[in-house]
Formats: C-alpha cells, structure tokens, sequence
C-alpha cells in the first residue's frame, strides 16, 4: 500500500483563527496545576478537566485479573516456519494497514477458511 | 496562511513524545514539507543528541525553548514553516500547558498499559477543558506506542478496549521498532534509515508514521466540515 503524497501535506491553516482570550486560558492552566516551574510527573494535573469518563469507571465491570490473564498455552507462539520474504512483507503490511497484530491476521485466515470448509 | 501545529504532549515521562515528534517531523519533511521542532524539555535532549545538520534534512530545523517563552517560539515561526511540532518533557509543567494551548492538535503517546493511559486520559480531558473556554476547537488524540508486532496479550488487548469504551479518542498504533531508536543512535529521520537500509523496520516504521499523519489530516477535514 502506497500512500498518497498529496495526503502528506499539512493542512493550510487560515490566519484568521477567532481571537482568544488568552489570559482566560492561562488562569484555565494555572487553575489545572500546571506550574511555571515545572515539576515532577505528574501528580498536580490530577485536579484537571472532566471531559471522559475515567479509564478506572468502565462501563463494564472490569475483568478481574485472573480473567484477563490468558490462558497458558496461548500466551505466545512461535510460528515455527520460514516465509517467502513476499508472504512476511504481505503480513506486515496487513498489519501496518489494520492496526492488527500478526497474530490477529492468522486468527482472520483460519475464520476464514473454516467459513469455506 | 499559517503552520500546522502538532504537540507531541504527556505529563507521563518516557511514553514516546520525542521519538514520535522526530518521526512525523521526518516524514513531514521527506515529503517536502518544512519543519519546526520545538524543544520544550528542558534537558534539551532533541537540540543536543539528535539535531544534526551534516545528517538532516534541511527541511528540518530544530530550537530549544524556555517553559515559559513556548507560546511565543511558536508564534515568532508560524509564518516561517509549514509544520511546527512541540516537544514537551514529561512533566505537568507551563511548557505543556502552552502546548496544549498553541497547538491545533495535540499527540499523546501511550504504551498499552493503564499508568500510562491514566496520564493520557489527564491530557486528554485538559484539552476538553480548554475546548469548552475557547472558540477555536482543538485535537487531542491518543496514540498507542511500543505495541508489539507478533501478538498482543490478553491483557494489552483489555487495556486497549477498555481505553475505547471510557471514550478516549484513539487515532493509531505506533509499534516497538528498532527504526525508533535508531533514529536518534544514527541522528537521522526514517526515511534516510530506509534508504540507507540501515535498518529493516525503517521503511515500515515510515508507513505507519504516514498513516498517523493522513489520520490527522483527516480528523482535521472532518471538523472542519
Ligand atoms: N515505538 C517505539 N519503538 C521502540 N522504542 C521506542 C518507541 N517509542 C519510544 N521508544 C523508546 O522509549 C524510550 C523513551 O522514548 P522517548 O524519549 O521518545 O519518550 P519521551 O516521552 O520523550 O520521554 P521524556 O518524557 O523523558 O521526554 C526511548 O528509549 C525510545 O527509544
Ligand atoms: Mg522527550
């Protein structure tokens, strides 16, 4: 896959962006901790913002630990085998383009070839 | 017409913030863009181990900022270049807040784990809090860092649904690559890396650095329309 040059060009952004209140913004920062300082990672931008839901307040109630632990055997696999450069290339590339892992590509392959069987 | 400013922005330390800035920066670059990095840490790290100009592009040019003079760095270059990206050192610092604030769309790189998207989700809903102040409307995207190529575990693969459902905007996958490192052991951008086949993760690495940039482009058409 081959991606557009032309896609790869910034975006032009106008001048006329609306005017701000930058002094609301910095009262906005100094309010959220953050400090002209600086400081060590982390703790004081602990008061900031309520935009999304916490990541600890799924939705769902979480996965206890031994659950979302696999199980052993699946855990990792070798795929004892030597690929054509052109096959491993090709895997890659599905994985670049899909955000998948290689192991997600096989487990697509074996849905797919039990759906013809 | 001005320069598109990209934040490469976390409180956490370690996530990626410089790695993925000199990526897009060279990307940016080998595509015949210029570019401004805009080293906000003040360890000065990407001023003094990686900027090189004997093996750099031209098109890429890079200043060391103060905390506190971030905002102004970047409006004395926004006529000047076409991409500016900042480079905040991992801490809830001024530099970071004047990122956020600057920039009209702001990266927060984050390893699959829920420390790392805890500092992200801040960052995140920081943006949101400005967002509701301000009549300009700004980016702010997730993206996962360091995920491994073979397979993903159980539980990187809780992590990442989990980040989906509390409804923080991902944009993409940055995988562990030695193309990433090797950008800063060689003091060179990616697509010189591919060239020089220096490295064999180089030219994929390029790839999916590519799709993070068209993704961007694309979340900024569709706000815009
Ligand atoms: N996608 C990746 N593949 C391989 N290594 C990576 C990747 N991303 C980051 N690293 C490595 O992780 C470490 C931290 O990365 P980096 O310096 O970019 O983080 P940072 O957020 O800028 O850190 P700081 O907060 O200290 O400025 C470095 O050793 C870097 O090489
Ligand atoms: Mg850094």
């Amino acid at each position: 896959m081959t991606l557009q040059r032309a896609s790869l060009r910034p975006p032009r952004i106008s001048d006329d962006a609306p005017a701000e209140d930058g002094k609301r913004l910095n009262e906005l920062a100094k309010s959220s901790g953050f400090g002209i300082s600086g400081g060590p990672s982390g703790q004081e931008a602990d008061r900031v913002g309520e935009g999304a839901r916490s990541v600890l307040l799924p939705a769902q109630p979480r996965m206890s630990l031994r659950d979302r632990r696999p199980p052993k055997e699946t855990r990792s696999f070798n795929f004892n085998c030597k690929m054509k450069p052109r096959i491993k290339d090709k895997i890659d590339e599905i994985c670049i383009a899909r955000g998948v892992s290689q192991a997600d590509v096989i487990e697509m392959l074996i849905e797919h070839y039990d759906l013809k069987a | 017409m001005a320069a598109f400013i990209i934040a490469c922005a976390s409180s956490k330390g370690g996530c990626g913030k410089t790695t993925l800035a000199v990526a897009i920066a060279g990307v940016y670059a080998s595509n015949g863009s210029s570019v401004l990095l805009v080293d906000a840490d003040s360890r000065k790290r990407l001023q003094e181990e990686w900027y090189n100009p004997e093996t750099l592009s031209p098109k890429i040019k890079v200043i060391s900022s103060r905390v506190e003079d971030v905002e102004t760095d970047v409006s004395k270059n926004r006529d000047v270049f076409d991409v500016i990206i900042i480079d905040v050192e991992g801490s809830a610092n001024w530099a970071l807040a004047q990122a956020l604030q600057v920039a009209h769309f702001s990266l927060v790189p984050s390893n699959v784990s829920f420390q790392d998207l805890k500092d992200a989700q801040k960052v995140y809903n920081y943006v949101e809090s400005i967002n509701k102040e301000s009549k300009r409307y700004r980016h702010c995207w997730i993206v996962w860092n360091r995920v491994p190529t073979a397979i993903r575990s159980k539980e990187m693969k809780a992590t990442m649904d989990e980040a989906v459902t509390s409804g923080l905007p991902i944009l993409t996958t940055i995988h562990e690559r030695d193309a990433y490192k090797a950008m800063f052991s060689y003091q060179t951008t990616l697509d010189k890396l591919r060239e020089d086949e220096a490295v064999p993760s180089a030219g994929k690495a390029e790839q999916e650095i590519a799709i993070l940039i068209s993704a961007m482009h694309e979340k900024l058409e569709a706000q815009a329309a």
